[in-house]
């Protein structure tokens, strides 16, 4: 009886070992919170369990990471929904089929306190910064709405996230709209002169996964072994938050206490939510209201979107209708 | 393990599994239900979250609180209804993860709807723009996402407790299907076990039995176990080892009571022959218990007797006085405790004794030569026997030897010396043959004491046997130097008759008893070739027969006559001397006697009474 047994565990060793070659993946990684399974799992080495040798490329937005994907550098980029958005505008081939992490409190309006905004409301005619045609600019469009006001009632100042704290500081704007880490940078820089204006619930951000239809097609398998890794780091912050916010928080260059009092909020789960496709059609409408796209018609982002290698690695968490 | 308890392990397994095929089934259908509840709780509650999306689409439209009251309504409903539900939902952890989405859309629906109602009622006065159109659609859009994505959340819960259920009915059914393969497997290892230690223990016992069936009583059948049939073989092991001991102990039975029996027949046989030899002897012998009690008689002492049937002589000894007078050789009357009989019972051992038997009824009287002792065993006595020899023509013969030399003696001087010479011979004589008489009292060494030599030989005259007295006659040390057939003592001795003939093998006395001839006081010269003697041997000798007179074997006794013989012939030329003597003188005695008588008759003339006495007796023979 020993012997089958060892046998079968021989057997199933090979056979593993062969399913498990070692694949190789390009990920195009903006660094956030939202995308921090994606940390965890190179940090836990849970895609070299799944066999594969995944190389993180980071960008500062979405929009450059997906373009890494266009341009056949990477194969899969995690991105915010309005990259996507605005990707989906000029590009048909590829598809969106995870989202690792959501959070409706990620985006905030920084002002400098010497410009006599006490609310969002007063930004009315300020001079109000943020990156075009990602989620900021998104948020920030949905934070005026919200107190009346809309991007025509304030000075868009447009510049990419990084520069902006900086121009905060130097007094070129008045205010923006950004995310972590440039709010603390330019807390930092402004030495704790600043308001920091939340809108909870106001627009649920969430960081997905994207891959050419090519790349879902043909790496279908390489992609479910990405997902399981990714579902293992999930599974992480979910029983051991600690360790996860201290993982993150080396790697978002933070404090794990401040890590793990965001992880409270942050959603870093594995998911495919028909709340997904309103935030697309939400993001598409105001892009083409704004008029970032020229596209007149909205992409169906139902066919944007491909659940197969998601339903396979995690099938109930699959709720979107399509 | 017994067989019994093996039973009842089958006999109980059904029940047992019964049992646990109830409480299995209560556990599945427990399980199914807690499936069940869990698929009804979330059928519950995608209805209720599908009933705030139709409120929902009242909300905006409505001028009335009603909407929003309904609205408020459900959402208590599902509020109150949720730490159920996250119990229900708990039991697994993708349940658990799709609970957490769930309840996070709950509360964005109710913040939505919250922010919503405040909005609504903060421009509730207002004219709104489109700026605040277009946001009020958006934050009811929002809300309606949120509801509407619950929607399927809520399914998939659902879905995964039908799965869930789907999958543990099959599971269930699987798991019975394999606990009655394994029931079934277990019962017929245990049955196929039972019937394999049957059937081994079957067949060892019926090994074990054919083979002490077929006398092999040292098998054993092999006992492993202790279940009954272990309990059965050792069982039977003990009581074939008991079987054993017993037919060991049977069978040494049997050879000792063959032994015994054999030793029976021969001691039969030997006391036959005995009994044949003393019924052959011409000694007579008589048996008798120690308190007097006549038990046997053999033929010569019944003749003896006047006995004509042992019957008549088994009586006690007392009653003998009614018969017989017994007395001493001077005449005196013997008491009845003075009898030899009385005597030997007192434990004296007697040899030679003559007696005067007179026969009271028949009027006969003899002399008998009595000998006898008591039979011992261990030196305890346990019978006696006498024997009884007829000497009354030898005292008779004796008696008127002895009164011709008293006549003699009167008359010749010369011959005084002589006659005393002859007396002594026969005195010599007299005590040779006593000594030929020599008896002993045991009944086996009868024989062997006797001094008469007796020897028995087989039909074909093979030599069986020499008493003591027949040994030494014939100067053998042992019975071994004897045991040999006739023909071999040609070599030893030499036969011849009385008058110097020698006798041929085929003459020699036990050839001739052989041939059926009976002797009698045959007289034989043997000759030892080796050591030289010679001597006279006085032969007598029958065949000996059974109850149906077939000759068994043949009895030869043998007394030595040489002294007697010698004495005769020293007598007998004594006598010729005497006779020559007589004769020379007979003259002168013929004269001196008419003298006498005419002495004698002229004293009868005178008146006178005779002188010579002798004068008138050789006249008148």
């Amino acid at each position: 009886m020993k012997r089958i047994f060892l046998a079968l565990f021989l057997g199933l060793s090979i056979a593993s070992s062969v399913a498990y070659a070692v694949e190789r993946l390009v990920v195009a990684d903006t660094p956030t919170l939202l995308t921090g399974l994606v940390s965890i799992a190179v940090q836990k080495g849970y895609f070299a369990e799944q066999g594969l040798e995944v190389e993180v490329k980071e960008f500062k937005t979405g929009d450059d990471a997906t373009r890494a994907v266009f341009e056949g550098k990477a194969d899969i980029a995690t991105v915010a929904e309005t990259a996507f958005v605005f990707d989906s505008f000029r590009e048909k081939d590829f598809s969106l089929f995870a989202t690792i992490g959501s959070w409706d409190n990620e985006v905030k309006i920084v002002a400098r306190t010497d410009r006599n905004i006490n609310s969002i409301a007063d930004l009315r005619g300020k001079r109000v910064g943020t990156h075009p045609k990602i989620s900021v600019h998104y948020f920030l469009s949905q934070a005026l709405l919200k107190h009346g006001l809309t991007m025509r009632d304030i000075t868009p100042v447009f510049k990419k996230a990084g520069e902006l704290p900086a121009a905060l500081e130097a007094g070129e704007i008045d205010a923006f709209s950004l995310r972590e880490p440039f709010i603390g940078e330019a807390t930092q820089r402004l030495k704790g002169n600043v308001q920091v204006f939340a809108e909870p619930g106001l627009y649920w951000k969430s960081f997905s996964l994207v891959a050419r239809n090519k790349t879902l097609a043909e790496r279908s398998d390489a992609l479910r072994r990405f997902l399981r890794a990714l579902r293992k780091a999930e599974m992480l912050v979910r029983e051991q938050p600690r360790e996860a916010a201290g993982i993150l928080a080396a790697w978002l260059n933070s404090t794990p206490d401040k890590i793990a009092a965001d992880l409270d909020q942050v959603k870093l789960r594995l998911g495919l939510e028909q709340r997904i496709v309103y935030v697309l059609e939400n993001a598409a409408a105001w892009a083409m209201d704004e008029n970032l796209v020229t596209a007149k018609t909205m992409p169906n982002y139902l066919l944007l979107i491909n659940a197969d290698a998601l339903r396979a690695v995690k099938p109930y968490s699959v709720t979107i209708i399509k | 393990m017994l067989i019994r308890t093996r039973l009842i392990l089958i006999g109980t397994l059904p029940l047992l599994l019964f049992l646990l095929f109830v409480a299995w089934t209560t556990v599945v259908q427990r399980q199914l239900d807690l499936l069940n509840e869990e698929v009804v709780v979330a059928d519950n509650l995608g209805k209720d979250f599908f009933a705030l999306i139709v409120v929902e689409q009242d909300l905006l439209g409505s001028k009335s609180d009603r909407p929003r009251q309904q609205y408020l309504s459900i959402m208590q409903k599902i509020e109150l209804q949720l730490p159920k539900v996250r119990e229900t939902f708990s039991t697994s952890a993708d349940e658990s993860e799709l609970f957490e989405t769930l309840l996070e859309h709950f509360e964005n629906s109710r913040r939505d709807f919250q922010e919503l109602m405040q909005w609504l009622d903060l421009h509730q006065e207002q004219t709104l723009n489109t700026v605040q159109q277009g946001y009020r659609a958006r934050l009811s859009k929002r809300l309606h996402i949120d509801l509407q994505s619950a929607i399927p959340i809520v399914n998939q819960i659902s879905m995964l407790n039908v799965g869930e259920a789907a999958a543990f009915t099959k599971k269930s059914a699987q798991i019975k299907i394999a606990a009655l393969l394994l029931f079934a497997v277990v019962i017929i290892l245990i049955l196929g076990s039972l019937v394999r230690v049957i059937i081994r223990s079957v067949n060892q016992l019926k090994t074990g039995m054919n083979q002490v069936a077929l006398g092999d009583l040292e098998s054993r059948i092999t006992v492993t176990g202790q279940d009954e049939f272990a309990q059965f073989a050792r069982h039977f092991n003990e009581t074939i080892s008991k079987l054993a001991a017993v037919t060991v102990a049977r069978e040494a039975l049997s050879a000792e009571v063959i032994v015994r029996k054999q030793a029976e027949v021969l001691l039969r046989n030997s006391e036959a022959r005995l009994h044949t030899i003393i019924e052959n002897l011409t000694e007579g012998v008589a048996v008798s218990d120690l308190d007097g009690q006549l038990l046997h008689f053999n033929r010569v002492a019944l003749d003896l007797h006047g006995f004509t049937t042992l019957d008549e002589c088994r009586q006690h000894l007392s009653k003998f006085a009614d018969t017989f007078e017994l007395s001493a050789m001077d005449g005196t009357l013997l008491a009845l405790d003075q009898w030899p009989l009385a005597r030997v019972l007192r434990g004296e051992s007697l040899r030679d004794l003559e007696v005067y038997v007179r026969h009271l009824q028949a009027g006969w009287k003899r002399i008998y030569s009595y000998g006898g002792t008591l039979v011992r065993d261990d030196g305890q006595p346990l019978m006696a026997i006498i024997t009884i020899s007829d000497i009354t023509e030898r005292k008779q013969t004796e008696a008127k030897l002895l009164a011709t030399q008293a006549e003699l003696q009167g008359l010749l001087d010369a011959a005084k010396q002589s006659h005393r010479a002859t007396l002594s011979m026969v005195e010599d004589q007299k005590r040779a043959e006593v000594a030929l008489r020599n008896s002993d009292a045991q009944l086996r060494t009868i024989i062997e004491n006797l001094t008469e030599g007796v020897a028995v030989s087989d039909l074909d005259g093979q030599l069986l046997h020499f008493n003591r007295a027949a040994l030494d006659l014939y100067g053998f040390a042992t019975l071994d130097e004897c045991r040999q057939h006739l023909s071999k003592f040609a070599d030893t001795f030499e036969l011849s008759a009385m008058d110097g003939t020698l006798l041929a093998l085929d003459q020699w006395p036990l050839a001739r008893v052989l041939r059926g001839e009976s002797l009698s006081d045959l007289e034989v010269h043997v000759r030892h070739l080796q050591a030289g003697w010679q001597r006279v041997y006085s032969y007598g000798g029958t065949l000996v027969r059974d109850a149906d007179g077939q000759p068994l074997m043949a009895i030869l006794t043998i007394s030595d006559i040489t002294g007697r013989k010698q004495a005769e012939a020293q007598l007998i030329e004594q006598l010729d001397e005497l006779r020559r003597w007589h004769n020379a003188t007979s003259g002168r005695e013929g004269r001196i006697l008419i003298l006498k008588h005419e002495i004698n008759e002229l004293l009868v003339q005178a008146g006178q009474p005779p002188r010579y006495s002798s004068a008138e007796l050789s006249n008148a023979e």
